[in-house]
Order: structure tokens, then C-alpha cells, then sequence
């Protein structure tokens, strides 16, 4: 694998994906100080994992249907409680900017 | 005047005999907060009404004498990562400010059920994203030791707490090493429980299958005490273990030094390591010898690969929890934007501090398309040999002992503008996290400049008991966690 760069391109599109705004200033340094690390993690290439089987969590199974608890109402948030921290509320409800062109 | 370095058991001495009440303990280290803390930096929120009144709770029980929680008069610093209902909870991030959670964590939860008392949150890197506290969207802490140093990371500001008198115990959480490492700079005692041993509900995700919940104190006994309250299955938390947790302070005694095979694995003792750091934990390895232990070289191949694995897996897990940060639902927000993505991109990006922001960047690019395989799976397939190598190791000695750090405390600045450096600092921590396996940091000799030095034992899954026996056993036989920094 050649050395993965990552271009101002790159950047842009991947930030997009991130849903982060990036200053000028940031894609500058994020381009070069992920460079640094990408150009680090090429060690793992060299690595034989050809029979090994990857690990997602180290000390718990895979949860199965008699894990989970019963489908019985519990205790929970108050809606008014759960929309104590939101940044615009209406009613009982969330508000959000417009999602779908009109 | 108070000792404010009591241990718990030493605090329930006292209030049994009556040498305080916990409202004279509690305004004791309230007061001691308010004249060190500007100095250290340690706390973001310091809690002096919710302390006085759990304080005087307690004091009301011990009159009446009805039955005291395992924890009565025991203070605690919670890191800002521990939602706090009704108390300001930031994760040391501008994203959070002002945030008041509805809920709390559940370990945090278990503590308060014991009577320990809240004195305050502690700072950390921003989201837990750092070895040093300079990450912090809001201050550095530093240092009690040398206030021109840092304090480590993380968890660097319940460490700082802790090493400075100013609580019984604190909490912290340990992804890749930020119990452990500030526990070393700051020379102090840090649990990183087995993985699922504690809890993870209520508590900022940063790496989800990293994420470890855990503590600092003044003794290895402290510790078990405060790990025997914590740990344990919660519903809440789907991966969090349903082993039984015994009371680990009653089996202190139970690992017998005699005949104890500790492995030395070879590969922690070489490369950038500083000499003195070598020489002190091979000390303490030498102190174990000497009462019985028996030292065996070990080797596990693939720890410098380390790094790399958990850098590739933790900004994957981080650009998918930190998803969640949507400006709507909770933290700070932009004003006045009519459309959702531009809302997105300006909150995400206005608010996230530059760590965050580069971590994200960093996953969400491993995760985009054609990369999943080169590096996410690449890695969790290596992450699958790194276990291998531990359990393979572990099954033939009791324990691992390797030093912590590879240096003591740095300068405050020196790493901060080369993010891969820093991230280096976390090479001899970073493994066991990987594995998910249990590790106790203590200290032992300072620097000849007199800058703590310390050293863990890594034990096998859910061996907690071993770690918490040995460590204690070793603080029996030696007082480097009886030193404390000049205030």
C-alpha cells in the first residue's frame, strides 16, 4: 500500500461525512498530523492476519434473544424531563431546522 | 486540623470514635479545595451544597445509628465524564457547556448509595481525548508535584485531586491508559477494571468497547473497597458482565507472595524507555522477589503494534458515538439557521475542540468507502493476536509487572502541537486495553528529582482479587504511596 496522504479534497469530503465545519487553519494541520498517523498505522499491512478472525468486543458474547429483558413498560424520562436540555422545543415536541425542501 | 490523606478505613475509625462529624471532614476538604485548587486546576465544578448536605445526611445516621453505607464519609472527584443529575456535567468540552443531565451515572449512582460524597467534577481532556489535560476545552490542570509539568491523562484532574489531598478517592475512566498514566505522573493508586467489569451507562462514550470506568486512591485497599461498591452487571449497560463481584477488601491477604510468578514481558523494558524509570520498576519487581515472588522473562511480540491498532479502533468508535452531538437534543447549539446540515456543520464545527475534531475526522475517514478493510478490520484482526498473546503469556505466570509511563512527567506544551507523540505516551497502557484485561497502577521510588515514577500489574480477566491482594501486599512492604507532593 503507498503512503496514504490525505489531500485538502479528501479532507473536505470527509468533514462533510463528519458533519464538522473545518477553518482554513484546521485543514491545513489536520492534513499533515494525519498524514503522521496514517503513515504510522501502515505497520498493521505487515501483520499476517490471513486465518485470524477479528475482534469486536474481548469479553462479552455476542448478545442472544434470552439476554434481553422482557418487553414490559419500565420506569422513564417524563418527556418534559427528556426535553429539559434541547436547544428549541415546541409543545412536547423537539423543534429542528427544516429537514425537507418545501 | 485533618489529615487529608485519611483512608477510608481510617475515616471510619475516626467517625465511629467521634474525632469528626462528616460535615467538619467535608468542610475540610472543601476549604482545602478552595486554597489549592487555583493552583492546581484540578476541578471544573466544585459541589460545596451537595457535599454539605450528603455530609450531614451521614452525620444525622450515626446519631440516630442506623446503618452507614460502606462508603460514610468518604469524599470522591468525579470526572467530568460521569453524568451528575442536576449537576453541570461539560466532558471538559465547549460541545457540553451548561449541560445539566436527568440522569445519573450508574457507578457514579452506586457510590452515593454508599454514602461517599460528592466534592466536585474534575477536568480531563476534552471527552476523555488526551494524555495530558491540555485538551481540555477549558483550562490545563497540573501537576502537584511541579506546577510547570502535567498531571497526565485523561483523567488527569482527579489524579491531580487525588495526589493533592483534596478528596478520599476519585473516578476516573481508563480507554487507553488515562487512569493508569496519570496515576504514574502523579503518584497516586488507579484501578482499570477488567472491560464490562464496571458499568458504562451515563458516562460520555468515547471508545465503546475500550471504555473502561475506574478509580483512583491512596491505597491499593482503598481501592478495592471503592471497586467492590462500583463493579457489578447493570441492565442499563448490555455489555456489562453478569460475574459475580466478590468483596475484594476481605481477600487482601489471599495471593500469596510465595511461589507468585510474575512475568516481566521483554518488550516494555526497552526502546524510548528512561533509565530511570527502568531501574525503579525493576526495583519494585526486585521487592516482590524478595518476599517470594518469582520473576520470569516473558515476551509479547506484537505490543509495539499496540499504538497502532487501538488509533486505528478507537477514532472509528468515536466518530460513531460522537454522532450523537447533534446540537438538538442537548449541548450548545447555533442560533438562527434554517437549514439542518448547515445547522450540523456549524454547531459540530463552532463548538468541538480541535482533539475532537481530528479524532472524528481520522474514523470517519477508516470507516469511509474503501478504507473499512485496510484499516478497521485490519486492526480488530490484530487487536484478535494482541488478546492471544496476553491470554497466552497469562496462562503461564499469575502476572504481568511493566512500567506505566515511559518517562515522568513532561513539560506542560512540549507534546501538545504533535498529536502522534502524544498518542505514543499511552505505548505501555494502551495493550491491555486492546486485550480488555484488568491492571493496577502504583508507585514506587521517585526520580532522584523527586518526580513519581510508577509502575502496573496486569492480572487475567476478571482477576481483579490477585491484582488488588499483591498491590496491597507490595504497600505493606514499602511507603512510595505514602509520599505526597510539597503544597
Amino acid at each position: 500500500m503507498t503512503k496514504p496522504l490525505l489531500s485538502s479534497d479528501k479532507i473536505d469530503h470527509v468533514a462533510k461525512l463528519a458533519r464538522i465545519k473545518l477553518t482554513p487553519q484546521e485543514k491545513k494541520d489536520f492534513s499533515r498530523q494525519i498524514s503522521d498517523v496514517l503513515s504510522y498505522m501502515d505497520r498493521l499491512n505487515k501483520v499476517d492476519t490471513e486465518n485470524t478472525s477479528p475482534t469486536f468486543q474481548v469479553t462479552t458474547k455476542p448478545l442472544s434473544p434470552q439476554d434481553l429483558r422482557t418487553d414490559k413498560p419500565g420506569k422513564s424520562l417524563t418527556s418534559k424531563d427528556a426535553l429539559s436540555t434541547a436547544s428549541q422545543t415546541q409543545d412536547d415536541y423537539l423543534l429542528s431546522p427544516q429537514t425537507v425542501k418545501k | 486540623m485533618i489529615n487529608p490523606y485519611l483512608t477510608i478505613p481510617q475515616i471510619q475509625t475516626s467517625l465511629k470514635k467521634g474525632d469528626f462529624s462528616c460535615q467538619d471532614l467535608t468542610s475540610f476538604y472543601l476549604d482545602r479545595i478552595k486554597s489549592l485548587d487555583p493552583k492546581i486546576k484540578a476541578f471544573i465544578t466544585i459541589t460545596p451544597k451537595v457535599a454539605l448536605d450528603k455530609a450531614k445526611e451521614i452525620d444525622q445516621k450515626i446519631k440516630d445509628k442506623k446503618l452507614l453505607g460502606k462508603l460514610a464519609g468518604s469524599t470522591m472527584a468525579v470526572k467530568d465524564i460521569y453524568l451528575t443529575k442536576g449537576i453541570e456535567t461539560t466532558a471538559a468540552s465547549q460541545v457540553l457547556k451548561g449541560y445539566i443531565p436527568q440522569y445519573s451515572s450508574t457507578v457514579y449512582q452506586r457510590l452515593v448509595d454508599e454514602d461517599a460524597i460528592l466534592l466536585g467534577k474534575t477536568n480531563t481532556d476534552t471527552f476523555a481525548f488526551g494524555a495530558s489535560t491540555e485538551n481540555s476545552g477549558f483550562f490545563t490542570t497540573k501537576n502537584p508535584y511541579d506546577t510547570s509539568l502535567i498531571p497526565g491523562g485523561s483523567s488527569g484532574g482527579s489524579a491531580a485531586a487525588q495526589s493533592a489531598g483534596l478528596c478520599t478517592f476519585s473516578l476516573g475512566t481508563d480507554t487507553g491508559g488515562s487512569i493508569r498514566q496519570p496515576s504514574s505522573l502523579c503518584g497516586i493508586s488507579g484501578i482499570k477494571p477488567t472491560y464490562s467489569r464496571n458499568s458504562r451507562y451515563g458516562i460520555a462514550a468515547m471508545a465503546s468497547s475500550f471504555d473502561c470506568p475506574g478509580a483512583f486512591a491512596h491505597s491499593a485497599k482503598d481501592l478495592s473497597i471503592v471497586t467492590s461498591v462500583m463493579a457489578g452487571n447493570d441492565p442499563h449497560d448490555a455489555t456489562s458482565s453478569k460475574e459475580v463481584v466478590p468483596d475484594y477488601s476481605s481477600l487482601l491477604e489471599n495471593k500469596n507472595l510465595k511461589g507468585l510468578k510474575i512475568g516481566l514481558p521483554k518488550q516494555y523494558f526497552t526502546g524510548s524507555i528512561d533509565p530511570e524509570v527502568k531501574k525503579n520498576v525493576l526495583k519494585a519487581a526486585k521487592t516482590l522477589e524478595e518476599n517470594g515472588a518469582q520473576l520470569v522473562g516473558v515476551s509479547l511480540p506484537s505490543t509495539d503494534l499496540g499504538i497502532a491498532v487501538y488509533y486505528v479502533l478507537m477514532p472509528c468508535e468515536v466518530s460513531s458515538n460522537m454522532a450523537r452531538y447533534d446540537g438538538l437534543r442537548f449541548g450548545q447549539s447555533k442560533k438562527d439557521i434554517k437549514d439542518l446540515l448547515s445547522y450540523y456543520l456549524e454547531t459540530r464545527g463552532d463548538y468541538m475542540e480541535s482533539e475532537l475534531k481530528r479524532r472524528i475526522i481520522i474514523g470517519t475517514y477508516f470507516l469511509s468507502a474503501g478504507y473499512f478493510d485496510a484499516y478497521y478490520l485490519k486492526a480488530s484482526k490484530v487487536r484478535t493476536i494482541i488478546k492471544k498473546e496476553f491470554q497466552d503469556v497469562l496462562s503461564h505466570v499469575d502476572l504481568l509487572l511493566t512500567p506505566t509511563s515511559p518517562t515522568p512527567a513532561w513539560k506542560i506544551g512540549e507534546k501538545v502541537n504533535d498529536p502522534l507523540k502524544m498518542y505514543l505516551a499511552d505505548v505501555y497502557t494502551v495493550c491491555t486495553n486492546v486485550a480488555g484485561l484488568p491492571a493496577i497502577a502504583l508507585p514506587t521510588s521517585p526520580s532522584k528529582t523527586n518526580l513519581p515514577i510508577g509502575f502496573q500489574l496486569i492480572g487475567n480477566y476478571f482477576k481483579e482479587a490477585d491484582l488488588f491482594s499483591v498491590a496491597h501486599q507490595y504497600q505493606s512492604l514499602t511507603n512510595h504511596h505514602l509520599i505526597h507532593p510539597k503544597l
